[in-house]
């Protein structure tokens, strides 16, 4: 199977100094990892370990100081994000990042219109697109906002804020996604509907997911990654993953879940 | 009463004219976070092109070209200035419009010299709309207003109802995220920042045939122009048209009084007042009227 996502001999590194060593504060070490294609790969480590370091270089929003990342087999490494997202990679941001001014519909609108050919002819009326108007709302019932779709995203409840943060990462129709702790701050319920939801969304495409909850990682992923001090340690099954002595010992948390 | 009337309606004008600046300044601000010191001149600029277009080809194209060439500047600007120090922050992008307003100052200077120019609306429109008592108004005022709410209505049309004013909105508070989407952000920052210039353009083609086309046209009305949108709030448009007409009312209003307060006459205080009152919002109400940001 070919790889959707591969990073290659990524390091990167903040351009601050630290301490008066004047050492470089290493925050990706040479990291190799080809998500294949159709698989929910997770990737779990401590905080600061740069998982979220990898997913701003992924998506175009941090350029790496080495190595190379190609999508489908093309080097993206260095183009803008927007040009990113046109080759079909969305992602998903860790902190809420809706537009809560905007309604349901605007949010997943504007996503539908990113991802449209005819872009910026900006006399068109927005109501008069009626096929981008379709996808967005079929997007809001995917995601179970169907009866939100007039109100402003920041006013919806916590949980569904999140899942339309999917739906509006995916309305674009990306085959390749990247997901940033969508069940950070969920209780037990929620979380299990937002699994059930990406789930259900991510079908035939490619995922590449950050999470801390274990429960959802091994219940979600065909693939681990550990990342580490910046430095990938592990990636497996979840079951080799459980199974690492190494993994258990940055990551005790690892051994505990039961899947 | 009439007095009154024409007055009114004058102030109306002259804060139509002070929102077409203060729009522009706004949205850009709003969009980009750059306070834009060049902004009034932009506004000068367009005073001083469309009075050398009147020249070549009548005031009607001037209207027309000088705001379209003003906003080809402003996106030039945007493309190969501001764009360059973007990430080096807003420090250096305020540094760098300080800059160019004293770039675009000299230079206005160098090519038509320190005097005031003669530029003047159309006679067709030089004479009074109508007359009260005696107290004319310009039919140019009139048209002025007119234009200038034509602009406004376009706007507001085209942020609400249209594919691009929805992408604008949203990049008002998430950028990135609209960047992460597929947009291109980049080419929306710079033909907004165009289209802030070309209405400031357009406003000084207005504005420096009614009022004056000289050198220091961008020093008087630039802080103005600042005032109203620290008043309205940093990056709102329904707060800076507020402010806009708060301010224009004042200006026209309080030289036409003519008693005392503690020794100085209204008259006098008058260009102060603007100042007064920024500072007094900075100092109870730091977000401005309708503002919605806290830094």
């Amino acid at each position: 199977m070919s790889a959707a996502l591969e990073f290659r001999g990524i390091n990167h590194h903040f351009g601050h100094r630290v301490g008066r060593s004047g050492a470089m504060r290493e925050v990706l070490h040479e990291i190799n990892l080809a998500i294949t294609a159709g698989e929910r790969h997770t990737l779990i480590g401590p905080n600061g370990a740069g998982k979220s370091t990898l997913f701003n270089i992924a998506c175009g929003a941090l350029r790496p100081n080495a190595g190379r990342v190609i999508l489908n087999g093309t080097d993206i490494t260095g183009l803008a994000p927007f040009e990113i997202s046109r080759r079909g990679l969305a992602r998903s941001q860790q902190v809420t990042s809706l537009f809560a001014h905007l309604s349901v519909r605007d949010n997943l609108r504007c996503a539908v219109l990113g991802a449209d050919r005819r872009r910026y002819a900006f006399w068109r009326p927005l109501e008069g697109l009626t096929a981008v108007r379709a996808r967005a709302e079929a997007m809001a019932e995917a995601v179970g906002l169907a009866a939100e779709l007039d109100r402003n995203a920041g006013e919806l409840p916590y949980a569904a804020q999140r899942a339309l943060e999917i739906g509006v990462a995916l309305a674009g129709d990306a085959k390749v996604v990247l997901i940033d702790e969508p069940t950070a701050g969920m209780n037990q319920d929620e979380s299990r509907a937002m699994v059930a939801l990406i789930r259900r969304l991510t079908e035939g495409r490619t995922l590449l997911l950050v999470e801390h909850d274990m429960d959802v990682v091994f219940g979600l992923a065909d693939r681990v990654s550990v990342l580490a001090g910046g430095a990938l340690i592990a990636t497996g099954t979840p079951d080799e993953i459980r199974a690492n002595t190494q993994v258990r010992d940055v990551y005790p948390t690892a051994e505990d879940a039961n899947a | 009463m009439e007095f009154l009337l024409v007055s009114l309606l004058n102030g109306l004008s002259y804060s139509l004219l002070l929102f077409l600046l203060s729009a522009g300044l706004t949205v850009v601000f709003s969009l980009m976070g750059v306070l834009n010191f060049a902004h009034a001149s932009f506004y000068m600029l367009g005073a001083y092109l469309g009075f050398q277009i009147s020249l070549w080809a009548g005031f009607w194209s001037a209207l027309v070209l000088a705001p379209l060439a003003v906003g080809a500047l402003g996106m030039l600007v945007e493309r190969h200035l501001l764009r360059a120090v973007h990430r080096r922050g807003q420090t250096a992008e305020l540094l760098l419009t300080f800059g160019l307003a004293y770039l675009i100052a000299e230079a206005v200077q160098l090519l038509w010299g320190r005097s005031a120019l003669p530029f003047h609306p159309p006679a067709a429109l030089e004479g009074p709309l109508f007359s009260l008592y005696g107290s004319a108004f310009p039919a140019w005022r009139a048209f002025m207003m007119a234009l200038a709410l034509a602009m406004l209505v376009a706007i507001a049309l085209t942020l609400r109802y249209t594919r691009v004013g929805l992408i604008v909105q949203a990049a008002f508070t998430h950028p990135h995220m609209v960047e992460a989407l597929g947009h291109d952000v980049p080419r929306i920052f710079m033909w907004t920042f165009g289209a802030g210039a070309a209405l400031a353009g357009l406003a000084g083609v207005i504005g420096g045939s009614a009022f004056v086309t000289e050198p220091g046209m961008a020093a008087a009305i630039g802080p103005i122009v600042f005032v109203i949108v620290v008043i309205g709030g940093l990056g709102s448009l329904p707060g800076a048209f507020i402010a806009s007409i708060a301010v224009g009312f004042i200006q026209t209003f309080a030289v036409g009084f003519d008693f005392a307060v503690a020794g100085v006459s209204v008259a006098q205080a008058a260009p102060v007042l603007p100042f007064l009152a920024m500072v007094l919002v900075l100092l109870f109400r730091p977000s401005g009227l309708l503002g919605n940001r806290a830094d």
